[in-house]
């Protein structure tokens, strides 16, 4: 019933924007991830040395790359020691 | 064995595909390089290989796509919409690749039938809320 009058913007409190923080569907959507792409950079890597077309194998190759590097980036978002290191996240 | 592996097909080589915009509405050529033949054994070959990795791709981006409606805070979202895109990259990537092995073949349409649609939806252009100096 009583407002706080001490301040003239309505809102001084309002989050703009979501904190930086991991919820608990954000854990579950990255532990997902991760399954995701170390499965996908196995396979890759798996046919890669399987394949016998030197173009074919080579794009292979690159695509198990870029999940190793997926993995990596996803990964960083669940060490929370690092993220939350200053209160605030550190984007990568 | 495999003895295509010197097989790069040429990517142009339907460009006659493209020109026949006469009044003469024929059957459109299927665009198509040569195909590059694998192994037809129960062993999986190089398209299989390729063909998997890009049902792992498409897999992926969708499921990508689902988190982005879900992810919590702007950073989060920020990283996981760049994964997305690289992704999305390399799942057209595998498919130029396949393309070029002549492991796809496309369809064009027919001009009149498109003709046909150009015209229908031309004319819902008096439905526009925001008038119509933008249509041609």
């Amino acid at each position: 019933m009583q407002q706080p009058s001490h301040s003239t913007t309505p809102d001084a409190n309002m989050m703009m924007q979501p904190p930086a923080t991991i919820t608990v569907k954000d854990s579950l959507y990255l532990t997902d991830m991760l399954s995701w792409n170390l499965l996908a950079m196995k396979k890759a890597h798996f046919f890669a040395s399987n394949a016998k077309d030197p173009t074919i194998k080579s794009h292979l190759e690159k695509c198990g790359q870029m999940h190793q590097k997926h993995y990596e980036k996803i990964l960083s978002h669940l060490n929370v020691q690092q993220s939350f290191s200053n209160g605030t996240y550190q984007q990568q | 064995m495999f003895s295509n592996l010197s097989v790069m097909a040429p990517i142009n080589n339907n460009n006659h595909v493209t020109n026949s915009c006469g009044g003469k509405m024929m059957n459109q050529q299927p665009i198509q390089n040569p195909e590059t033949q694998v192994p037809k054994t129960p062993q999986m070959n190089d398209r299989d290989f390729i063909n998997d990795l890009l049902a792992t791709e498409k897999y992926m981006t969708d499921s990508y796509s689902t988190t982005l409606n879900e992810a919590s805070h702007q950073a989060l979202y920020q990283d996981l919409l760049g994964i997305f895109t690289e992704t999305q990259n390399m799942q057209r990537e595998l498919y130029t690749v396949m393309f070029q092995k002549g492991w796809y073949k496309l369809e064009p349409a027919e001009q009149q039938k498109l003709q046909q649609s150009y015209q229908q939806f031309k004319g819902y252009a008096t439905q526009f809320p925001y008038g119509t100096s933008t249509v041609q």
